[in-house]
């Protein structure tokens, strides 16, 4: 993701901020959110004569500098939960810091918000510093419902068409932890790749023209899909979270999400 | 097709001809204009009409329909005469070296040896190759390497190149119903691998097309001479200067098969293929469009009357048991001594025993003959025109059509209402009314006339695409599993039930009150959970195959497949009833692994479009067949760029992007043919005994109706084996009778057969019929565009408007102006419009004659002729 | 913080009156949530019945199967993950929505009785007994058990099977399997035309 499309995100959630009370609190955090990390990425990309090594033990000390800021950012614009742990981690060692770093970095859990929120840009900057995958174990390559280039879980799906605007169009998930989108098959989980149609549903409403909820009756599972098709200025990263009236229907109705997105919906 | 849809990408020349994809298979077509785009490959289309394919092409010929064989062969005299052929390829993997038997005579008068005018058919024992060894040099000109295969007009091959399956397997063994044995082809093979024995294939190929010199070409077709070289120049550019790294297809679709040489056509473009070493190569083949979703697979699953499912041949009298039909039947090799050759076809064995235990389960035993009794004997034909013709003398009594309109397909409609008065019932399953289920009240039918009709006809109403699950196979041979997406509407019922319910209904009826023969349908295999509406998926595991005692392979040792599991594939059938399977060809279809036509992975790590785990492909999941012909005799791959399988020495087997089709550890020099359905292990250039009717060469004959006598052999201007029916509503026209028009029919992009005039969309997209008629006709009769006109054959009359165009011009046939028209197939008397009364009300099949092919029994819907007039 | 939360977390959405995972309340959207008026369709892969190039096609229904209820095609796309088509259509193929749902579609058996002019409404069983009748005797009386050379042919001449170019392999399968026990020659498809 590339300094232009950080702006892109940034712009997209102001722009939804405006639209709607019901998530205006959610869309007003994301869009400080995405500034702070594109502050982040700003600051990995101006380190001279260094690029992103993917061990990130070694790369540590280029990206540890950008922290108190972005905890900063996030203590003046969170939620009180949000407040009080970027608070805590202010107060916190460096070598706390490093620890929580490096254990999201190795295992990833959408609930630890700071490591996920602050490593997206890192990721970010890695994917595109990269030709090739980096964090890909034996195991996790050959489960397509993994990011290709970190083995992440999606956080969203979006449909575009690549072709004439009449054609079918074809899917792909963002990545959660570094934010790659990668394309994936049609009809298909993207948690436990059940491709029987009739254990897949999608969940429509009309107050969502072109967002929806894919949901598997094998696994559980849901994600949210963002169609372009019907929408095309949409933001996928963006719009999901817009969307979260339909998290909340789906988790009332007993659907897991398969990563919880940055406002923890 | 012997390649598929997306290998046409990986070439470098196209030719299209007797097809029009743009327009007929729209999504497909992107992958000839990928072709154009990746590779600038170049693409010459031959038709009567200046199509959307025309549009695209960098060469475009009209050329008279019927005609095709004229030019095809043109263009393999031109390959030889120019040198512009694949030697290596044609010495080690044709039968060009091959030795024909003396007494083999060519048509120069339009007769081949053999030929008894009281019967109308040849006696093919002069169609053989010299039995012996080497004969003239023995100068092998590559390294040690010789051996034989099947052309494309053959075995499984047969149904991906449109008919002539009934020649498939071994050669000599189609049904002749004398007590006579057939001839066999000699277990040795007389051959010249100089090609300079006046009688090796090759010689005598040469000989037969130094008729078709450019002048006949033109003559015949219609195709000016200098364009015909612009063309024949541009398609064996190929093999300029003795190159095989590029590779040229031959695409084609009923536009070749709908002739009274259809058959006949095809193969010539699978010689001609051949000669330029193009079968077998990414980017190269004979490439049946195949017409409809599942035609393919109705051809694989013996949905013709002379095959069971796999190419299987039905028994014929003189086979007084399994093993005497399986010795008349399994071919064995045919070959020069120092070659090897696979001939697959020699485990015809296990396929029929395991298609027997499939059928008659446990009733199918040793001590019965595997229930080969049961099967019905035949000694005539039995295809779609002659039950027709049948039905007309009385002597069919009732018909099942089950989502086919034999009334508005034809040919001759008026043959087939006729032939429906006089049938005792009718059952149609379908999902629209048709003009089949009502033609009692076809146009025309009087009140009075009604009231005498006494057929009785049963509409029931089946369930569509998406109302069922199975799979279609697709011109590719890919077969590929649908899901359901709802349930049929109404008191629809899918087709099994209805199938399955009216089966089990008489077999209730045999069981309570005996009747003719009822042990077949007794002992029937019908072990489905829900026998009233079978499940497909059962089905298909049974089309596939299972054991049915444990099994061992000493090749594979360790590997046991246990009673009741799924066969990974059809090495595993046996001929002692330790399996069963539907249909060998489908076996690896849904293994213990799971249903592979489901699967869907879009992966292709060679670039070639092989896509080796979406969906399957018949045979054994290989995506292009015969592709051992791909490599050089010493196993490599001719063009590095398009590797699809290879020699690995390190291994000692053949490897590759795709499964090779071959004997995986047939070493290159051990010289074994690539085309391994043949008995010879090569291709066939020159087909032997009575592997066609007509001919171990094709000829051109002249459609059945044709504006011009023969100018090869003006004597003999038709096909002399081509049927032709003798009932009074079997007319046939001629120039003197004032039909002067030569006409073909043909289809839309918008709409499907006889199915999308119910359909909203497509009606509105193009609402009526036509006639598309050339500009200077219209201008001399004074015709003008939207005005209706009346086209008259000698069975029928059409009438529609005119659509006067500058896509079908006026041509010069052997010095005589000739005009061509063409009319779309897709109206009737059902429909959105024609229920308005805004059409015609006639099928355009009232006008088509039933002149028959010979080997595919397909009727000549191209180039018959009329005469029209404004209406 | 601690992955267990999730569970808590997930449980306090219920109601309104919660927080999500990261402590925004989620009041504001339960409103929202209540009034969104779900409904469930299906995506399912099939294969356009048309040409032989064998489109991929995604068909949507609408319909919650939780109701028991029939679903109602409301969509045909091109598959875009179909390796040959890649999400195209042609305007046939674009149509395929109107052939599903269509009012011209046949939903009842019907017959016509001999001399009569018009169709007549039938039940399933009576069709399928009557047919199984006709079957029968006209098997029966055209039955071919020994050629004129005395020989063993078991041919079944008096009764014809047309199959169409949509029928599915497996129901082409049963169609083998029913008609040649019958001894059934005039077996044919529209492969052949």
């Amino acid at each position: 993701m590339a300094a232009q499309a950080w702006e892109k995100c940034i712009h997209r959630a102001d722009q939804l901020t405006r639209q709607s009370e019901s998530t205006e609190e959610l869309l007003s955090f994301y869009a400080k959110l995405l500034r702070a990390q594109k502050t982040v990425y700003q600051c990995l990309r101006k380190v001279e004569a260094w690029l992103p090594s993917g061990d990130l033990n070694a790369d540590l000390p280029a990206i540890r500098t950008a922290v108190p800021e972005f905890l900063h950012a996030v203590e003046t614009s969170g939620p009180p939960l949000l407040v009080e742990e970027a608070q805590r981690l202010l107060r916190a060692g460096e070598a706390e810091i490093d620890e929580l770093l490096l254990q999201q970095w190795i295992a990833p859990r959408d609930i630890e918000f700071f490591g996920k929120a602050f490593l997206q840009p890192y990721a970010c900057r890695l994917v595109e510093s990269r030709a090739q995958p980096f964090k890909i174990s034996g195991d996790v390559h050959a489960d397509e419902s993994r990011c290709p280039s970190c083995a992440g879980r999606p956080q969203v799906s979006f449909l575009q068409s690549t072709g004439h605007s009449a054609d079918g169009a074809s899917r792909n998930l963002i990545c959660a932890s570094c934010l790659t989108p990668w394309s994936f098959t049609r009809v298909k989980c993207a948690h436990c790749g059940e491709e029987r149609p009739s254990r897949l549903g999608y969940f429509h409403s009309p107050a969502y023209e072109h967002i929806r909820i894919e949901a598997c009756d094998t696994c559980g599972h849901y994600i949210k899909e963002v169609d372009l098709t019907r929408a095309g200025l949409a933001v996928p990263l963006v719009d999901e979270v817009a969307g979260a009236a339909l998290d909340l229907w789906a988790q009332e109705h007993g659907h897991r999400k398969i990563e919880l997105n940055l406002v923890g919906l | 097709m012997t390649n598929g849809w997306i290998d046409i990408k990986n070439t470098d020349m196209m030719l299209i001809m007797g097809g029009n994809p743009a327009e007929n298979h729209p999504c497909g077509f992107k992958w000839p204009v990928e072709a154009k785009l990746r590779r600038n490959a170049k693409m010459i289309v031959v038709d009567p009409r200046f199509t959307r394919t025309a549009s695209q092409a960098d060469l475009f010929l009209q050329i008279r329909a019927g005609a095709d064989i004229a030019f095809l062969g043109g263009l393999i005299n031109y390959a030889i005469e120019n040198n512009r052929i694949a030697k290596d390829y044609l010495v080690n993997y044709t039968n060009a070296s091959f030795i024909v038997k003396e007494g083999f005579k060519l048509p120069e008068d339009g007769l081949f040896s053999g030929f008894d005018a009281a019967t109308r058919n040849y006696d093919t024992a002069s169609w053989n190759y010299q039995e012996g060894g080497s004969v003239g040099s023995t100068e092998s000109r590559s390294p040690q390497a010789h051996s034989s295969p099947a052309t494309p007009g053959h075995g499984p091959m047969a149904g991906a190149t449109g008919g002539g399956h009934q020649a498939a397997g071994p050669a000599g063994a189609a049904a002749q119903g004398g007590q006579k044995p057939a001839p066999q082809l000699p277990p040795s093979v007389a051959h010249d691998l100089s090609l300079a024995h006046p009688r090796c294939v090759f010689q005598l190929l040469k000989k037969n097309y130094a008729r078709y010199a450019p002048e006949m070409v033109e003559r015949i077709t219609g195709i000016p001479r200098d364009q015909f070289l612009k063309a024949a120049e541009m398609f064996t550019s190929v093999r300029k200067d003795g190159d095989m790294k590029k590779a040229g297809t031959i695409i084609y679709a009923v536009g070749w098969t709908q002739h009274t040489s259809g058959t006949q056509i095809i193969r010539t473009a699978a010689m001609l293929q051949l000669l330029l070493g193009n079968v077998g190569r990414a980017g190269g083949g004979v490439n049946a469009l195949r017409g409809h979703s599942n035609i393919q697979g109705a051809t694989d699953m013996g949905g013709v009357f002379d095959i069971f499912p796999g190419y299987l041949k039905l028994p014929n009298p003189t086979d007084v048991d399994l093993g005497a039909y399986l010795h008349r039947v399994t071919p064995k090799p045919s070959k020069p001594a120092e070659w090897d050759s696979f001939n697959y076809w020699s485990n015809t064995p296990k396929f029929m025993v395991s298609f027997l235990k499939a059928m008659f389960g446990d009733a199918a035993k040793k001590e019965n003959d595997w229930a080969y009794d049961y099967l019905p004997k035949i000694e005539r034909k039995y295809s779609w025109t002659e039950m027709w013709d049948y039905m007309y003398s009385g002597k069919v009594r009732g018909l099942f059509a089950f989502g086919m309109n034999g009334v508005a397909i034809g040919p001759n409609s008026r043959k087939n209402i006729e032939a429906l008065k006089k049938a005792d019932w009718l059952v149609v399953c379908e999902i629209y009314p048709d003009e089949t289920s009502e033609f009692w009240k076809a146009p025309g039918t009087s009140a009075e006339e009604m009231k005498k009709i006494n057929t009785t006809v049963y509409r029931l109403p089946g369930a569509g695409f998406a109302e069922k699950d199975g799979t279609f196979v697709n011109s590719a041979r890919w077969l590929q599993w649908k899901y359901v997406a709802l349930p049929p509407p109404g008191q629809a019922k899918v087709d099994q039930e209805i199938l399955a319910r009216i089966f089990l209904k008489v077999r209730e009826l045999y069981q309570q009150e005996g009747g003719k023969f009822p042990e077949p349908i007794a002992n029937l295999s019908w072990s489905y959970t829900t026998p009233q509406s079978p499940s497909l998926s059962e089905v298909a595991k049974e089309i596939n195959g299972r054991a049915l005692a444990d099994l061992t392979d000493e090749k594979q040792p360790g590997v046991t497949i246990k009673s009741g599991q799924q066969l990974p594939g059809f090495a595993w059938l046996r001929d002692d009833g330790t399996t069963l399977c539907g249909n060998w060809l489908y076996s690896g279809s849904w293994t213990e692994a799971g249903p592979q036509s489901q699967r869907r992975d879009t992966e292709d790590p060679s670039g070639l479009g092989i896509y080796s785990n979406w969906a399957w492909s018949w045979p054994a999941n290989r995506r292009v067949m015969y592709n051992r012909a791909s490599c050089d005799p010493n196993g490599k791959p001719w063009d590095p760029e398009r590797r699809q399988v290879w020699w690995n020495d390190g291994q000692q087997k053949w490897v590759g992007n795709d499964v090779p089709d071959f004997k995986v550890d047939s070493k290159p020099q051990d010289h074994m043919g690539p085309f391994i359905m043949n008995p010879e292990g090569v291709g066939r250039i020159f087909a032997p005994l009575a592997a066609f009717a007509d001919g171990p060469f094709p000829e051109h004959y002249e459609p059945m109706e044709s504006p011009i006598a023969n100018p090869l052999h003006p004597n003999q201007s038709n096909n002399p084996v081509a049927k032709k029916y003798q009932s009074d509503l079997d007319k046939f026209g001629t120039p003197e009778q004032g039909f002067n028009v030569v006409c073909t029919t043909y289809r839309l992009t918008e709409h499907y057969h006889y199915w999308t005039k119910n359909n909203p969309m497509n009606v509105q997209l193009v609402p009526e019929p036509f006639v598309e008629i050339p500009a200077q006709l219209a201008d001399e009769m004074g015709i003008r565009g939207g005005e209706k006109i009346k086209v008259t054959s000698a069975r029928g009359i059409y009438v529609a408007k005119a659509m006067v165009t500058r896509r079908i011009k006026p041509m010069l046939i052997d010095g005589k102006k000739t005009f061509q028209i063409g009319i779309p197939i897709h109206w009737g008397y059902r429909g959105i419009k024609e229920d308005e009364g805004k059409t015609a009300l006639h099928p355009a099949n009232m006008l088509s004659p039933a002149a028959i092919d010979p080997n595919a029994y397909t009727p000549e819907y191209k180039g018959f002729l009329v005469k029209i007039e404004k209406a | 913080m601690d992955i267990s939360r999730r569970t808590f977390i997930r449980s306090t959405l219920i109601g309104g009156a919660g927080v999500t995972a990261f402590g925004f309340k989620v009041a504001p959207l339960y409103a929202q949530t209540r009034a969104l008026k779900i409904a469930r369709t299906s995506e399912t892969r099939s294969t356009c019945p048309y040409c032989s190039v064998s489109c991929g096609v995604i068909i949507h229904t609408l319909g919650d199967r939780s109701k028991n209820a029939t679903p109602q095609v409301v969509h045909v796309e091109g598959d875009p993950d179909h390796p040959i088509n890649r999400g195209t259509l042609c305007p046939k193929g674009a149509s395929l929505e109107q052939d599903i749902l269509n009012d011209r579609r046949l939903v009842k058996p019907q017959v016509r009785r001999p001399g009569s002019d018009h169709w007549e409404d039938i039940s399933w069983d009576h069709a399928f007994d009557e047919i199984a009748r006709w079957t029968k005797k006209s098997r029966d009386e055209t039955f071919v058990e020994k050629d004129d050379k005395g020989r063993t042919v078991n041919r079944c001449e008096g009764i014809g099977w047309s199959g169409g170019c949509t029928d599915t392999n497996e129901l082409n399968f049963l169609a083998v399997k029913t008609m040649r026990s019958m001894g059934v020659c005039y077996f044919e498809t529209q492969a052949r035309v």
